[in-house]
């Protein structure tokens, strides 16, 4: 006796039962197909999302710490450098009052009245330092480093007022959106998993009555239990299997057809990564797990439940 | 071979078998004779570990069958064939397939089971038969079919539950002949029937069941109820 042959014979009646009751098949894998849509839609949106609006976040979520007129061109080196090694921080960009003053005149170089009133201070644009964060989360808690005690004697002007700003509203409300894809999508997600476990559980179990004669056979002439138990289980990995390529096969042409336009759509050429690249394989994976953790916990349920051995 | 020890049996209220003590020897041909609910089938279930005992023990050998353990029933099930009134057979697998299942599921080699099973085929006098599917063929030769499937794995028991029930006379005797023979080639026989006529004319040992107890139990008996 050999468990290579074993598990040969269990994998094979396991396609056999698949194909020969096609469309039983095909409707519980036409089941697992929408559950992994919708947890493809979610993923993608989601990712999407997140990629566009880190996209913005490079462009509007930047703390901004204006140095006041006391502060040395020692201290700011130093400051700079200290804010650099604040966990959470991606980068820091010191701006001189030099080059703030060229950067204001390039931008009103069209209003000479502005670049009059400039020549009438001697430290007209305060120097600064632009914070970035790694995470959109981190922000709030940088933020308040900055108007913190120890950053005082640099960030607090003539008139006692903080001159750290930051873009929190817009931060917040970026924040509230993935929080709502999030949540929105695991709620969806987990009403279709269930609903998946349900329509493969009642599969299997249709299937176990269906052929409950051969089963009852198999006990008779000494099939072990795993025997019996297995080609229920391979027919329910089935389902997901074929569920997992059909809806790859799908996504990856949709993907393909749409991605240049999706990345133009929300300027993401500047990520200097494909779509497919950056979701497609997270997906594929995500899928695999997915639809076969499904079948097997259904197929488990179905047959500890209703196979009797 | 086979020893009940004070064995009984009960479903809720129902007394199915009642301090049953029995002694089936090794190449002994039992017929098992009783009213239907009298405990003959219940009896057959406790033999292939299908139920356990509530009192009592029951010994296959040295044995003990309500002792066994459940990934250990297989291995038991496999030195016992079994036959049926109802037969049994898979409808969409031919005689050799319905044969060859049996031996698939124990993990036998496909060449050995090339080689077997047209061996157990002639044995049963099938041979002609090999390809025919269920439906093609007599009441008759589908109890010989399932009677090879019951000899595939060359069991030291047989049991037989009603095996002539769905025959008539001239199928059932050509069965008991089948059994008879199986039995002369060392193989011990259980069989329960209602056939008094075949019964009689085995001219073997008879238990008589009745109420859950053995009330007749005699070399060479006769149908008694």
């Amino acid at each position: 006796m050999s468990s290579a042959l074993d598990a040969k014979r269990v994998i094979k009646s396991g396609f056999t039962h698949f194909f020969r009751n096609i469309w039983v098949s095909v409707a519980a894998t036409s089941m697992v197909v929408i559950t992994l849509f919708i947890i493809s839609t979610i993923l993608i949106f989601y990712t999407l999302t997140v990629l566009s609006i880190n996209n913005s976040t490079d462009k509007v979520g930047v703390v901004t710490a204006y140095f006041n007129t006391k502060t040395t061109d020692k201290e700011m080196e130093n400051i700079t450098a200290e804010i650099q090694a604040i966990p959470g921080v991606k980068s820091v960009d010191f701006v001189s009052n030099d080059e703030a003053k060229q950067r204001f005149i390039e931008r009103h170089k069209a209003e000479p009245g502005w670049l009059i009133s400039l020549q009438q201070f001697e430290k007209p644009v305060p120097a600064s330092v632009s914070v970035k964060a790694t995470n959109l989360s981190d922000y709030s808690g940088i933020y308040n480093i900055l108007r913190g005690e120890r950053y005082a004697p640099y960030f607090v002007n003539d008139q006692g007022l903080s001159t750290v700003k930051d873009n929190q509203k817009v931060i917040d409300k970026l924040h509230k959106i993935i929080d709502f894809i999030t949540r929105f999508g695991i709620i969806l997600a987990l009403i279709f998993m269930l609903v998946t476990i349900m329509v493969t559980f009642n599969t299997i179990r249709l299937t176990i009555y269906n052929r409950r004669e051969e089963v009852e056979i198999m006990r008779l002439v000494g099939a072990t239990n795993w025997f019996i138990r297995w080609p229920f289980m391979i027919e329910g990995i089935m389902y997901a299997i074929f569920a997992t390529f059909f809806t790859s096969l799908v996504l990856f042409g949709l993907l393909y057809l749409l991605s240049a336009r999706i990345e133009e759509f929300l300027s993401l050429n500047s990520l200097g990564t494909s779509l497919i690249n950056a979701l497609f394989w997270r997906i594929l994976l995500i899928n695999i797990v997915a639809s076969v953790g499904l079948s097997i916990i259904a197929s488990t349920i179905a047959i500890r439940r209703y196979l009797k051995i | 071979m086979i020893k009940f020890d004070s064995v009984t049996k009960t479903y809720g209220k129902n007394i199915a078998l009642d301090d049953v003590t029995l002694e089936i020897h090794k190449g002994e041909f039992i017929s098992l004779v009783g009213q239907s609910g009298a405990g003959k089938s219940t009896l057959m279930s406790l033999i292939i570990g299908e139920e356990r005992p509530d009192k009592g023990k029951i010994f296959i050998d040295d044995i003990d069958v309500g002792q066994i353990r459940m990934s250990d029933i297989p291995y038991l099930r496999r030195k016992i064939g079994v036959v049926f009134q109802d037969i049994k057979l898979l409808p969409n697998r031919t005689a050799f397939e319905n044969i060859a299942f049996a031996l698939e599921v124990s993990g036998e080699s496909p060449l050995m089971i090339k080689k077997e099973v047209p061996k157990i085929l002639e044995m049963v006098g099938l041979e002609e038969k090999t390809k025919a599917f269920p439906q093609e063929m007599s009441g008759g030769e589908k109890q010989r079919v399932a009677i090879a499937r019951a000899l595939a794995h060359k069991p030291v028991l047989l049991l037989a539950d009603e095996p002539t029930g769905n025959l008539d006379s001239i199928n059932a005797w050509e069965i008991i002949q089948l059994l008879l023979r199986i039995n002369k080639s060392g193989t011990t026989v259980v069989l329960a029937t209602h056939a008094k006529d075949l019964v009689n004319s085995i001219k073997k040992r008879v238990v008589t069941i009745e109420k859950g107890a053995v009330v007749y139990d005699r070399e060479k008996g006769k149908y008694v109820l």
